[in-house]
């Protein structure tokens, strides 16, 4: 046993052994040189390609370089490339600007005596640098339109038409309600169409925010100030104009004592404000008097009598919306205890809003409007 | 209406203050002047929000500590204006009461600038501020430095109305600027750029003054640096309108036709509206504000004055005008640009070349 386990380890001292003689060196070559060896590449020719006081065209190169060393200053552009080139004719000037103290600038001067930059408080000289075009020229360009403009000029004709569709039929409309009242139905055709147009026009200032009396003030204004116009532009004399305003102001006169609009821009018979104050009282009082405890619930038909009232010209928007808040409440507080022993009571589902829970509340039938 | 427990002191009594000083509504004056914010802030609409509202804790205690400690400060700082008011009635040198006006302005800033009423109404009552109180014009004068007064100088600069116009500006008042002819009732931003139909009538301006004002003259001009000079290859200026002695005071502070109409004199030259040329790009329009120290000179007219190659940097230092605020807006040809011109009688603009030659 002891001899077998010797013979082995012998034999391994010996393998090992001749394995250290075997051992080959291959030829190879050692792999040394530097990062940088052999990496250059051709000059790109930067620099300055014109020099102080040279004479340029617009887009002539004045400067090649890597980065701003020197950044475009007045008349001067930049290029992706930083490369700096003219936006006008003129004489290139290297500069520096002292409200960019760590800046070196290239500019061009429109006169060759100037310096650069130009005095902080003075106006910029400026050059045109276009010409009138003439007959052929100028009637060519007249009819060019930008491609994204031919494009929307039928949408834009097309909404114009339905604009003035629009105010026409409003026009029309109004003319129609003349007849209610007899200081409009009396008016010659002519004058109903002054009336009417000058209707249509207020009614657009009101909704864009005006006010009832700018909104009169500034329409009258308009048709003075297009009459005026037409008398600079010689196709009226100064006597047709006056007369003009005159007979218009009469006729504003008129549309003005008889009608006004009312909150949601239909046409209502005109209140003078203190009468308009007068009537807003008088309605509230009467709403009051209609609805003495708000939290009692209130029948279909006083409800649509309440709010025939609300529509009355002495409220506005806000008003109105007021007022129902405050008269017309749809909420009426909760009975449970009342409204469970009555046989007609419904469950309803209501949230808690102090617990934020939905409970089942029994209301009275008349508790819903 | 409950009681409220804060003390009732100066700001509370309005016979020598003005009841502007105040909040209108009774139910919002009631809860700035509760310790604890009874129902909320008002600026909870919903009253689920109303009912989940805590004031903070001990907020009760301290509120009304504080309001009585800032009502004391108020109430002595008024027994120095009163004493000021007595030395202004005896002191007659120009200077010296120019400075003891001025002393008593900030002293009246001072006593309400922490009123929590005045506070209230100078956040959220901006639009209808009385500007007769000097507390109101700092609060809104603070308001107009923190954004409009940089952005009108931002677009002034970048739009180089300064220098082409005038030098340079130290903006005193707020100049805001609408159209009122147009159904649209907007304010125009400094800067933008509007159709011919916008501007084809005269604008209206609403000048805001913030030291005091009363009866104060103003000018106001519009030029526009980009009219064509062919000739010289150059541009000119060209004058658009021009309005002079128009009295404004601190609440009264609109130029509009309005105004115009009643003091017919005070226009100077019509107005003439933006009619670009086709292929010139945008044109400048720069409205200046000028400050009088008095009545203009009867010998300018309008015939005295020439509407194209206006010189305008002449015209400032020749009437001793002070360029107190501006505004600008641009024009360009549009489709709408013939018509305008047709409409004021104007013979059919130029076409130019399309790039620069």
């Amino acid at each position: 046993m002891l001899s077998g386990f010797a013979e082995s380890l012998r034999s391994t001292v010996v393998k090992t052994a001749l394995q250290f003689r075997q051992q080959v060196r291959y030829a190879h070559k050692k792999v040394v040189s530097s990062k940088t060896h052999m990496q250059d590449s051709p000059g790109k020719r930067l620099g300055a390609k014109k020099y102080e006081g040279q004479e340029v065209t617009i887009g002539q190169i004045i400067y090649r370089q890597r980065g701003t060393r020197w950044y475009p200053g007045i008349n001067v552009g930049i290029g992706k490339d930083h490369t700096l080139f003219a936006l006008e004719p003129g004489f290139v000037k290297y500069y520096v600007d002292p409200f960019h103290p760590k800046r070196k600038f290239v500019g061009i001067a429109l006169k060759k005596e100037d310096t650069l930059p130009y005095s902080h408080f003075d106006p910029t000289p400026r050059r045109l640098g276009k010409i009138v075009l003439n007959s052929f020229h100028a009637d060519k360009e007249a009819q060019y339109l930008p491609r994204k403009v031919q494009l929307l000029q039928p949408k834009i004709n097309d909404s114009l038409q339905k604009r003035q569709e629009v105010r026409s039929t409003k026009k029309d409309s109004f003319e129609k309600q003349f007849e209610n009242y007899d200081s409009l139905k009396s008016l010659s055709s002519e004058d109903i169409s002054l009336a009417s147009d000058r209707l249509t026009k207020i009614d657009g200032y009101l909704r864009g925010g005006k006010s009832l009396e700018d909104a009169r003030y500034y329409t009258t204004f308009n048709y003075n100030y297009d009459i005026q116009l037409a008398v600079k532009r010689g196709e009226l004399s100064n006597e047709d104009c006056e007369k003009k305003i005159n007979d218009y102001s009469k006729i504003a006169q008129i549309v003005d004592s008889t009608v006004m609009f009312n909150a949601k821009f239909q046409l209502v018979e005109n209140l003078s404000t203190e009468q308009l104050e007068s009537l807003k009282t008088e309605s509230i009082a009467k709403i009051e008097s209609l609805i003495p405890d708000v939290t009692k619930p209130v029948s279909k038909k006083l409800r649509n009598e309440v709010s025939s009232i609300l529509e009355k010209p002495c409220f506005s928007l806000k008003d109105q919306a007021k007022l129902t808040q405050r008269y017309l409440k749809q909420t009426i507080p909760v009975d449970t205890e009342a409204a469970s022993k009555d046989k007609k009571a419904f469950a309803v589902q209501m949230m808690n809003l102090e617990t934020r829970r939905i409970e089942t509340v029994y209301r009275k039938k008349n508790a819903f409007l | 209406m409950a009681s409220t427990p804060v003390s009732r002191g100066i700001w509370s009594n309005f016979a020598n203050r003005s009841k502007s000083l105040s909040v209108k509504n009774p139910s919002l004056q009631n809860a700035i002047l509760s310790p604890n914010l009874p129902k909320g802030p008002s600026t909870l609409k919903a009253s689920v929000n109303k009912l989940k509202y805590n004031s903070p804790i001990g907020l009760d205690k301290i509120y009304p500590l504080a309001y009585d400690l800032l009502e004391k400060r108020s109430e002595s700082i008024y027994n120095e204006v009163s004493k000021i008011e007595e030395k202004i009635k005896s002191v007659k040198d120009q200077s010296e009461l120019s400075k003891l006006n001025k002393e008593k302005e900030n002293l009246l800033i001072k006593s309400e600038q922490e009123n929590p009423e005045v506070v209230f109404n100078s956040i959220f009552q901006t639009k209808s501020l009385d500007r007769s109180q000097p507390v109101y014009r700092h609060y809104l004068k603070e308001q107009w430095k923190s954004y409009k007064r940089m952005l009108t100088m931002q677009r002034l600069e970048t739009l180089a109305i300064i220098p082409d116009t005038l030098p340079t500006l130290e903006p005193e008042v707020d100049v805001n600027l609408k159209f009122p002819h147009n159904n649209v009732n907007t304010w125009i931003e400094p800067g933008k750029i509007l159709s011919s139909n916008v501007t084809s009538k005269p604008p209206a301006f609403e000048i805001i003054e913030f030291k005091e004002s009363k009866d104060d003259l103003y000018t106001i001009l519009i030029v526009n640096p980009d009219t064509p000079d062919v000739q010289n290859n150059t541009f000119s200026t060209t004058l658009h309108w021009a309005l002079k002695d128009i009295k404004l005071s601190n609440n009264d502070s609109m130029v509009d036709i309005k105004k115009l109409d009643e003091n017919k004199d005070s226009i100077l030259i019509d107005y003439l509206p933006p009619v670009p040329e086709k292929n010139l790009g945008n044109q400048r329009f720069a409205v200046w504000v000028f400050r009088q120290d008095g009545k203009l000179n009867d010998s300018i007219t309008k015939d005295s004055i020439k509407r194209t190659k206006f010189n305008i940097r002449e015209f400032v230092a020749a009437n001793k005008l002070a360029p107190i605020g501006a505004h600008v807006w641009r024009s360009v040809y549009d489709l709408n640009t013939d018509n305008v011109r047709k409409l004021y009688g104007l013979p059919a603009g130029r076409i130019f070349s399309r790039g620069k030659l």
